[in-house]
This record gives C-alpha cells, structure tokens and sequence, in this order.
C-alpha cells in the first residue's frame, strides 16, 4: 500500500515539477491521497526564526496532524508546543473569509473587486503619502512583490517591516562590523561548542529546538558549558553551569571588559587579529581609523571595577568569562537574540560582542562563532535579504546608492530615475508620521502593530482616521481601526518560501486550500498593482511599457496573474523567485534555484553550482573550505570588509545609559518579551485550546523580594505606570521566570492587557531598533 | 517526630512546597485561595471512550500530550522526570508512573504544557478538527502477534504506554518482557516516522 501511495505522490511531484518549470502548476498533494487518505508534506514550521521542518498531515482538504520533519537537518524531528499544533492555528472560528470595508464607522462585507478598486483609488490620491509595514513572516516572494510595487513601481522607499523591532540591530552591527549583513555560523556549531554564553537570551522559551539541540548533548556524555548572562533568571538558567546577573545596558561594560582584561594579559589571539581585523573608534556608521595601541588604551576605562559599577557583575564573574575567552582550545558560541537587538545602543552591542571573538579568535571554526537568533521565520529571507526596509533595496543593497539604484532599475526593466533617492521612514518613524498625517495611508501585512509598536498612545493611536488596509487571517487590533481589511491565506494554504537564522532557505508547496474568500498576500499586491496600470499610473509600467509584474508563459503569453482563478493554478512563487534570484548575486548572497529547494530540505546560502552540476550549499560564511568565495590561503576573508581588505573592524563603542532609568517616580525596570506558548501578539497562537490553556492570559512578574516588600503575592492586581500609560495586570511571582530586584516582566501576547501602552518608542540610532527592555516604571498594588 | 528540629524542618518543607506550588501556575485574575496542593485545569481535550490514551489530552494523533497534572516546576525540566524517568516507581495510590518513552530529550515543557486556570481569559474557539487513531495493527493469523499501529520515533519505551502505567485496553498481557519489537513490528502503512520521503524523489526533477 505504501509503494501505491508513493508512486502516486511521486507521480504528483513529477507532475508538479514539469509544470512548474511551465510557469504553472498544480498542487502535488491535492491529488495525492494515501491508503489512510492522509498526504504527508514539507514544509518550514510558520513560528520562529529556528525554520525547523514539519510534515503537515493532511486529510479531506484540511490540516489533521503535525509533526516533525527528521529528514531536516535543523530539528532532525523534534518540535516545540507551538510547531506541533501550527496546523491547529489555521482554524479559530473566526477566521476573516471575504473583504470588509468601513462604511458608515462599520467594517463592512465587500467583494474582492470592491476592496481592490478603494485601495488603488487611495494611492492614486497621492502614491508619494502612502507607506507599507510588514514582516518577518513574509514570505520571500511576498516581500519581493511589494519592494517591486512599492520602490519599483510607486517610486515610494516608505517600506518597513517589524523586523525593525526585532533584528535590524543585529543587521546594522553586522555591515558595521564586517560589510556585509547575516551571521557567518551555522546551528552545527551548537553541536561541538564547549561553551555557549547566552547574551541576554533565553532559548529554552524562544528557540526551544536548538535549545533542546544544545543541551541535550549532555545525555550523550558530552560537556557543554552554559553560561546565561541575563537579567532575569528564565527557564535557561536553570540548565546554566552559572548565571551571571547584570544591569541593564551593562552588557556594554561587560563586552568591553573581557576585551581589555584579553588585551591587558596578552591573552588575545594576536596573530588571528593581525590577519583579519582593523580597528575602528566612532559612534556612527563610518568611524575613523584606530591603532592597536590605541584601542588597548582606549580599553583601559573598562577594568572589573568599572565593569562591576554599571555593569553590575562581579571581578570574579568577569573573569569567569575572560577566561572562557583566554583558552585556546576552549570552543565558544555566543547566542542573542531580542536582549542584545531591543537596545538603544543596540548596533554597539553587537559590534562589541563580535570584538570579543575576534580578539580570541574563536570565530569561524566548528563550535566557535558570534550567532545572532532571529526571531522570526523569514527575518533573514525576506526583510534582510529582499531588503523589505526603508534604506534597503533587494539583494543588500541600499537606497542611497546610485549604482544599487541603477542596478534594481535594471533587474525590473524600469525606466532610470523610478527608485526614489532618499530612503523610506524605519517603523517608529513610519507610525509616527501615520500620526501626525505626513502619511495619509498604510497597507499592514502579516504584523500587527496596534498591539506590537512602542508607545501605542503615541504612534497608533489615529490609525482609524488614516486609509489602513490590514491583510489578516483574524480579527486584530489593528484590522479594529482598518478601512480596509483584507482575508488572507496562510502558510500552507499558499506556497511560501522562508529563510532561518542560518542562511537556510526552504520551500513548501501549497496543500489546503483557503477559507472562504481569503487569497494570497501576493496576489492582493499584483491586484491592486494591475488596478492602478488599468488606471493609468505610470509607475505600475515597465520600460517596454507593459504591467510591472509581466510574467511569460510556456505558450509565450503574459501570465494574468492578478486574476485570481489565473493566480491560483499558477506558482506564482517559482516565477517571483526565480525573477528576485538574479538580485542576489551582487552581494555574492547566490541563493539556489527554486527547483534546488523543492528537492531539498533548504539549503544555506551562498549556495553555488559544481563542475558535476550538482548545488553546494555553505555551511560557515567566510571560511576557506566552506565558503565557495574566500580567496585561497585566506583561512577567513572578510571578502565584503569595509575597507576591502578582507578584514572585519574591532570597534571602540563605549558604555553610554540608557535614555530612561528608573527614578523615584518610576523606580522599576520593566522589560516585556514572548512566552513559549504564544507567538508575538497571539493572533495565531491564543486560537490554539492547548497553548491557551498553559497560559492564558498576561501577567506582571515581579522579584519575590520586591513582592515582599510591597506586600503583592501571586495572583494580586498590580497597576504599572510610566510616562506613557498604564496597565493592571496580575502578579506572578516566582513563576516562569525571576526578574532581577528592581525589575518587572510583562509578556505582549495579550490584547486586552497591552504593555505597549507603557512602553517607549526610544531606539538605537543607528540601526532604529526601539527598546522593549528598558524604560521606567512604577508598580503599585491595586 | 519528637525531634523539634525535625519537625520544624517538615513545617518548614511543607511551607516552600506550598508557596511552590502556588507558585507555578500563570496567576488568575483574582487572587488564588489558599488551597494548595496539585490541581489541574485541564479538561480532557476530545473524549476517549475507548480508554486507549489516544486522543484524550491531545490535539491530533501523535500530538504531544499536555499535562494531566497540576505541576510545581515550571522553570525545571529535570523535575518532570523526577516521577517520570523512574521505571518502576509505584505512586501511594498503586499507580505506576509512566516512564518517558524518549530519554533522549530532557526540556520535557518544550512540547508538554499543562493546563491553567482559564476563567474569563480571552480565546477563540478552534474549528479544528484532529487526526484520528488509524486503527489497531493487523495479525497474520489469531495467535501472532500484532503489528504496531503507530510510528516508533519518540516512542522507544514501549512500556511508557504499554507497561504498568498504560490504560487498561493497551496495557501489555506480559510487561515482564521487554523486547517488544522482537515480535511486534512496525506497520508502513500506519507508521509515518518517514512520511513522504522527497529525498527518494532526488533525481526525478
């Protein structure tokens, strides 16, 4: 019976594949069923950035069953709460299935044809006045379609997504540090580490499979030192060898620390730094030139008691990690996700971290990297690689560029001078000029930043009285202050395309069909795209003069892909892929072809082409041997270097506080963050009974000692005040997690308690990215 | 218990148990009377008229099973396989634990949550509908042995459900014997521990 139902399946994909390379296709599971009438597929999980492999099991045209995928080399079948019940999230019963649009103060049903015709007339009012925010969980080729819409073809860089309030700190430090954005380690480095030192980071709730990847080692007898460098004891510490509890903003202090005490003791990797690293002094982007010297001076501020005065941990516990760093054999990983990126010097602490490795050399050799977590499932695929950012354009190139400009003018067949020279509001910047109506209208895909944006009463507060188009699957707090809200289709009820934290991008076909009247994110940009070209505006017209997304059939005719019924029995995604691929060579990004990725289970880029014609996938960026582009006899080249010398910089970035510290009016630390339970804002997640039920509902978690002294205990209402707003919640005390003394903790799952109320929009600089971990509150028993 | 320390040392114990306990459930809107002890809020999640632990406590066939249990020890993994990892520990009611049937991962709250006291918490009903038992495994003739009807991945303790601690209509005739997959076999056609396997398909593109 299984060899039946493999021909057939294997007789779908044959199908599947020879009509994708026509420019369409059919779904290979539609047809496909087994003995049991259940098809097993691939495809990434739809939460966190990890990108493990599920297999969706699917019967009757809906998602039965979840599980994982062994064949994946990132989970080898092992998921969390969340990725097992993924398919659960597709079916809340009040999922959006037709269009609405306001009428009369009233989201109303529409037709398709309705929505589409109010949207386009909106932006033909003033295309220059209308921005777009969306997200990490984009897939590639959606992100690819809006950047093409929005920069190619309404002339317009107002393009943001929530990645800004997730990693665009990682991203900026990255390019600072070495030219060139995305992490140059892979998740095999978590395999032969001795030590990971987790950078205000808690995995064991955020990225639970690697988490469980990392410590799980220690069945099989090896030794894997952790060390959890936090503010709050999580469910991490409790497998950490030790935890070392620092100040806010310290982590500073902390990097700089061990870099002076290598650098003071002769303890650094002199030869490694001398062949690799130049160094750099400056707050900004460019810096200027340093010397060694120099730099060892300038170190000379961060001695342990220095270290200990704003940093907050001990000599000792300084010296615990200096020493880490001081073993030439010892092989260390830093792990960081939200701790080191929602920070208001958020590019500096990524440099610095990347200073202490290079120094120590422990960068670029199995088990010996700087790793950055991302959140989010296609944060590196879409907003980082198709550049789905104000500055940005795809491929890592930058709006402010003239030959990147010129290049994508190119690639899209657009006339020179289309792609506007100044670059696009960040999102703080983007909701805060929805706020004031410098913006007059915003299309929010995937994201919901009613509920996730800083300081709610201060950036989202006049939505309604904006033209907000929401794309959703459910009712949100922001499709609440929408005109237009339009049913999206989700993860497996479209092709997508995703890209992990490791460079990996997979692919997954389309298995179910979508609810009711909901279509592909894709296909609502293309229709609204192909309404403006029947309308007239120029921009939607390529050079030759035809609809900007022209896509040639086999019979050699335009594919109609803004019909829907057209859209449908066609990839779309092979065909928008397979266009944004080209844009990926320049930066030597070389993502493999679409076809590469149906076979595998994702592959890490640069991903290049050998002699036998078979595709070779990259698992450490930068490294001879590994990375196809590293100039031979190297060992490292930083190929893309600032100064184009194959070498990375160390930069000089100081100790500076953070905007807002507690006062005697707002005495405590708050800092908010996810659950493993919920994803994000929980529109997904709080439709799911199982994940609902383990945690249903907000909560303020508070320092025992503190709890003692103000007389709150568990389960009591406590008021937390700020500058900005307020917001009852109960108290959880030595719960899930321990916040430091002085210091609260609110997840921002929960839409009738939002702790954005609270929070401040302050951000980095450089890199824009807000600060959810630090602003002033008070806290009072109700 | 005439010795004061010991007896101060039991109150002591009893105290932190308590406040632990408390402790380790998300609070609820109200403060939480003082009552103590275990407690579990989760209602089973389909029915299982059968008794075969099947769908009761799970979304779908081979969906990780939430808690069935009030629990202490939010933060700590290693505290679940405190009762669980013990092969044969017999709890004071005579029921035997069930030991983890995948000693190979240890972050046990990874995939298992429990349940919380949900009274007046925001939700939307699911319209989701769970995979269901495949069936039981076949026999080649009425004294052989069964095949098994389930996949094997994560499940290499057979005696996890099959031995003592198994419901009543899985419970194997004959726990003393260990060896379960000397005579009981994998059934394909029920066994998706290599669903779809896209590798095979190499080539074919």
């Amino acid at each position: 019976m299984l060899s039946n139902r493999r021909d057939f399946l294997k007789q779908a994909a044959l199908a599947a594949a020879s009509s994708v390379l026509a420019g369409t296709m059919i779904r290979p599971a539609q047809a496909a069923e087994g003995a049991d009438g259940l098809v097993w597929q691939k495809a990434p999980c739809r939460f966190c950035g990890t990108g493990c492999g599920v297999m969706v099991g699917v019967k009757d045209g809906r998602v039965v069953a979840v599980q994982g995928d062994l064949e994946n080399p990132v989970n080898r079948g092992l998921l969390c709460v969340k990725g097992y019940h993924a398919g659960v999230a597709l079916y809340g019963k009040d999922r959006l299935t037709t269009p609405l649009i306001r009428k009369d103060g009233q989201l109303t049903p529409a037709s398709w044809e309705e929505a589409i015709e109010a949207i386009a007339r909106h932006i033909l009012k003033d295309p220059s006045k209308f921005s777009f925010y969306g997200s990490g969980q984009w897939t590639i080729p959606e992100g690819y379609t809006v950047m093409k819409f929005m920069k190619g073809g309404l002339g317009n860089n107002h393009v943001d997504p929530n990645a800004r309030l997730c990693m665009a700190s990682a991203v900026v430090g990255m390019v600072t540090t070495y030219g060139v954005d995305e992490p140059s380690g892979c998740y095999d480095d978590l395999d032969t580490a001795d030590t990971v030192i987790l950078w205000g980071n808690n995995p064991a709730e955020m990225h639970p499979v690697l988490w469980s990847r990392i410590v799980d080692r220690r069945l099989k007898g090896q030794k894997v030192e952790i060390i959890d460098l936090g503010t709050r004891r999580t469910r991490s510490t409790e497998e950490a060898d030790h935890y070392l509890e620092f100040t806010p903003q310290g982590d500073l202090a902390i990097a700089n620390g061990i870099c002076h005490a290598l650098v003071k003791s002769g303890e650094l990797d002199r030869d490694w730094v001398t062949k690799h690293c130049n160094f750099r002094k400056g707050g900004d982007a460019d810096g200027e030139a340093m010397t060694f010297e120099d730099y060892a001076k300038w170190l000379e501020t961060y001695t342990p008691e220095f270290v200990q005065k704003v940093g907050g941990i001990r000599p000792a516990q300084l010296q615990l990690l200096v020493d880490r760093f001081a073993d030439p054999n010892r092989k260390i990983v830093s792990l960081w996700c939200m701790g080191m990126n929602q920070h208001t010097r958020g590019t500096w602490i990524n440099n610095l971290v990347y200073n202490v490795h290079f120094l120590s050399g422990k960068f670029g050799k199995p088990g010996s990297t700087a790793f950055s977590l991302t959140g989010q499932p296609s944060a590196c695929g879409t907003c980082r690689e198709v550049g789905t950012l104000g500055h940005a354009l795809p491929g890592g190139r930058i709006v402010a560029n003239e030959d990147h400009r010129k290049q994508c003018e190119e690639l899209w067949n657009i006339p020179a001078g289309r792609i506007g020279a100044k670059p696009g509001h960040h999102a703080v910047a983007l909701f805060d000029a929805l706020q004031k109506g410098d913006l007059t209208g915003a299309w929010v895909q995937v994201t919901n930043p009613a509920q996730s944006m800083p300081n709610l009463n201060g950036l989202t507060s006049k939505l309604k009285e904006r033209f907000l188009v929401v794309s959703d699957i459910y009712p949100t707090v922001t499709t609440d202050q929408a005109a237009v809200v339009l049913p999206s289709a989700m993860w497996v009820e479209k092709n997508g395309m995703f890209g992990n934290s490791e460079r990996r991008t997979q692919q997954w076909f389309k298995m179910i069909e979508p609810p009711g009247q909901a279509r592909d994110d894709v296909w609502q940009v293309i229709a609204v795209a192909r309404r403006l070209f029947e309308l007239g505006h120029p921009g939607m017209k390529n050079k030759d003069g035809d609809f900007l997304f022209t896509f040639k059939g086999a019979d050699g005719k335009p594919v109609e892909l803004w019909k829907w019924d057209v859209f449908r029995q066609t990839n779309a995604d092979r065909l928008l892929f397979e266009e944004y691929r080209p844009f990926t060579a320049m930066k030597k990004y070389s993502l493999a072809p679409y076809d590469e990725l149906v076979k595998s289970r994702g592959l890490r880029w640069p991903v290049v082409k050998t002699p036998e014609g078979t595709w070779k996938e990259t698992a450490r960026r930068f490294v001879e041997g590994e990375d196809p582009y590293v100039k031979p006899g190297s060992g490292v080249d930083f190929y893309w270097g600032r100064l184009k010398d194959g070498k990375a910089l160390i930069w000089a970035r100081p100790y500076e506080a953070p905007p807002e510290v507690p006062d005697e009016k707002f005495p405590f630390w708050l800092r908010t963050g996810r659950v493993l339970e919920h994803w994000h804002p929980g529109t997904m997640t709080r439709r799911v009974p199982q994940l609902h039920r383990a945690m249903p509902r907000a909560y303020v978690e508070l320092n025992p000692g503190d709890a003692a002294r103000l007389n709150i205990s568990t389960g009591d209402k406590v008021k937390l005040s700020s500058r900005r707003g307020e917001l009852v919640l109960p108290a959880w005390i030595n719960g899930r997690s321990t916040p430091a003394r002085g210091a609260v903790f609110v997840p921002f799952f929960a839409e009738e308690s939002l702790i954005n109320l609270v929070t401040l929009e302050a951000h980095c600089p450089l890199s824009k990215e807000p600060d959810y971990k630090k602003c002033a509150v008070a806290v009072a028993k109700v | 218990m005439k010795n004061p320390r010991v007896l101060a040392a039991g109150v002591l114990a009893l105290l932190a148990g308590w406040f632990l306990l408390r402790a380790a459930e998300p609070p609820a809107g109200q403060p939480v009377p003082g009552t103590g002890g275990p407690r579990s809020f989760a209602q089973p999640i389909r029915p299982d008229p059968v008794g075969t632990n099947v769908t009761a406590n799970r979304s779908f066939w081979g969906a990780p099973p939430v808690m069935p249990h009030g629990f202490a020890g939010d933060r700590d993994g290693h505290y679940c396989l405190e009762c669980h990892a013990r092969k044969t520990r017999i709890e004071k009611r005579q029921q035997a634990i069930a030991p983890v049937p995948h000693a190979e991962y240890t972050q046990c709250q990874q995939c298992h949550v429990k349940g919380a006291d949900c009274s007046g918490a925001v939700f939307r009903e699911s319209a989701f509908v769970g995979l269901d038992f495949l069936g039981k495994g076949t026999r080649a003739h009425a004294l052989a042995p069964p095949t098994i009807p389930h996949k094997t991945f994560m499940r290499d303790n057979c005696l996890s459900c099959h031995g003592l601690a198994g419901k009543q209509r899985i419970k194997s005739p004959h726990p003393y014997r260990s060896q379960c997959q000397q005579c009981h076999v994998p059934d394909a056609t029920k066994n998706h521990d290599r669903p779809v396997p896209w590798s095979e398909l190499k080539g074919e593109f």
